[in-house]
Formats: C-alpha cells, sequence, structure tokens
C-alpha cells in the first residue's frame, strides 16, 4: 500500500485541516436535519392494514402507544421482471448489485 | 435490518416505534425473522396499498411499462419492490406522514457504512453497491 506518512507532529496537523472541513460538514447535516423535521406532513387517509400474526393490525395499531414511528420497507421474495415478460424469484441480497443494476450509486 | 434491531430498545424510549413491512406473507417473514435473531416488529403488507403508496412495490403494469416512480422520478426498474424507510407521526386520532426516502438516502441507516467511512479501504465496494458483498449474517463463507 503506498500512501504519505507522516511523523506525530505533521500527522496532527493533516488531522486538523481535516477536523475543520467535518466541522463544517456536522454543522451542514445539523441544519439539513432542522430542514427536514420543518418539512410539512401529509395526512394519512387510507385505511391500510398489515399481518403481525395476531388479528390484523392498522397502521394506528403499529405506533404501539407511541407518537413517532419509522418503518423499514424490507424487500422480501420480491421478483423480477425478465425480458420475455415472465417474472422470476429473487433472492436477497441479490448478488448482481441491485443497487446499481438499473440506477446510479450517485443517487 | 441488523442495523436497528439491536437500538429500537433506545428508540422505544425515545417516543419511537421502529417496525420493518414487507409486502411477503408474514409466515414468510416470521421464519426469516427467527432465522436472523431479529426481535422488532415485521408487519405484512400483503392485501394492502401500503407499500405501493409509499413507492416501495410496483405493478405488474408499472414493470411491464419499464419504468416506475421510484425516489420521485421515473426510473427504468425490473424488480417488483425496492427499497425505502417511511416516517409517521400521530396527533390523537390522526396520522401524518412526515418523511419518506430511498436509495443513497438509507446510507445513513446503514450503521456498517459509517464505521467502513472511517477505515482505509471505504466502502472498497466498486460501483457494485451493498449487492457486491453483503450477505445474510449466516451466509459468509468463514
Amino acid at each position: 500500500m503506498v500512501h504519505e506518512v507522516l511523523t506525530h507532529k505533521e500527522w496532527v496537523a493533516a488531522r486538523k485541516k481535516h477536523l475543520t472541513k467535518e466541522k463544517e460538514f456536522t454543522r451542514l447535516r445539523d441544519q439539513l436535519s432542522k430542514e427536514r423535521r420543518e418539512l410539512p406532513w401529509e395526512l394519512v387517509e387510507k385505511e391500510y392494514t398489515f399481518d403481525g400474526g395476531k388479528s390484523r393490525q392498522t397502521l394506528s395499531d403499529l405506533f404501539e402507544g407511541r407518537s413517532q414511528l419509522v418503518i423499514y420497507h424490507a424487500m422480501f421474495n420480491l421478483r423480477a421482471r425478465t425480458q420475455h415478460g415472465r417474472s422470476m424469484r429473487l433472492a436477497l441480497p441479490v448478488r448482481s448489485g441491485w443497487t446499481t443494476s438499473t440506477a446510479s450509486r450517485s443517487t | 435490518m441488523d442495523n436497528f434491531n439491536s437500538i429500537t430498545v433506545h428508540l422505544n424510549h425515545r417516543d419511537i416505534t421502529m417496525v420493518a413491512v414487507s409486502l411477503a406473507p408474514y409466515s414468510k417473514l416470521a421464519a426469516y425473522r427467527k432465522r436472523m435473531g431479529w426481535t422488532f416488529p415485521w408487519y405484512s403488507s400483503v392485501g394492502s396499498e401500503f407499500n405501493f403508496d409509499y413507492g416501495v412495490s410496483f405493478t405488474a403494469d408499472e414493470l411491464s411499462g419499464g419504468k416506475v416512480d421510484y425516489n420521485y422520478r421515473l426510473i427504468p426498474w425490473s424488480l417488483s419492490e425496492a427499497p425505502g424507510i417511511s416516517v409517521f407521526l400521530k396527533d390523537g386520532e390522526r396520522i401524518y406522514h412526515t418523511y419518506s426516502t430511498y436509495e443513497r438516502g438509507l446510507d445513513m441507516l446503514n450503521v456498517a457504512y459509517h464505521y467502513m467511512d472511517l477505515v482505509p479501504k471505504g466502502r472498497d465496494e466498486g460501483d457494485g453497491g451493498l449487492g457486491s458483498w453483503l450477505r445474510r449474517r449466516d451466509e459468509y463463507p468463514d
């Protein structure tokens, strides 16, 4: 591995220089998070039901008495449309890199 | 989902419920959850339009057109699902959708990425993304 190697004093100077940029990023991230929290909301008007192994549950039930709900939409048993228009079942994780098969990593 | 399984207890004490929702039938989710040792609630949305309305499941019609509306624009896509995170707020009887994120918006939820970003080799996944290296926790060969 070829990489720049410095004395401790020089190393600390380089680290401090980068720390300035990290601090700037941290403040920008805080600002972005603040603006995210300030985004408008939309009312959920549709009735959704879910199966969690008991009786059918509503979106309201999923909160379990708390006021904030984070839902991870997990891909599972997904199907792929083939070039011939048929669909096939895929296992996860998809080895060929599903994140880039059709979309760019930059997004 | 290894990323949030062990922190749901902490989120719960900050007025946050963290769950997963998939289109697959519950019996399949329950079996997989047991295999992985996960304890977070995992619901099936089968028979509901939930995952379609929040932009992560696509109908046969949408897929036959070759393009789907994902991450707030049309992209070429061939899979019946894509990943995402959605956030909801309950205020009395009302429920609001406050946020959703997809694609690289999910990077910040991947704890392993944050550590990889600290080491000399970085994420080291080229253009392949997660799929180039990620395996189920019991499927790594060593």
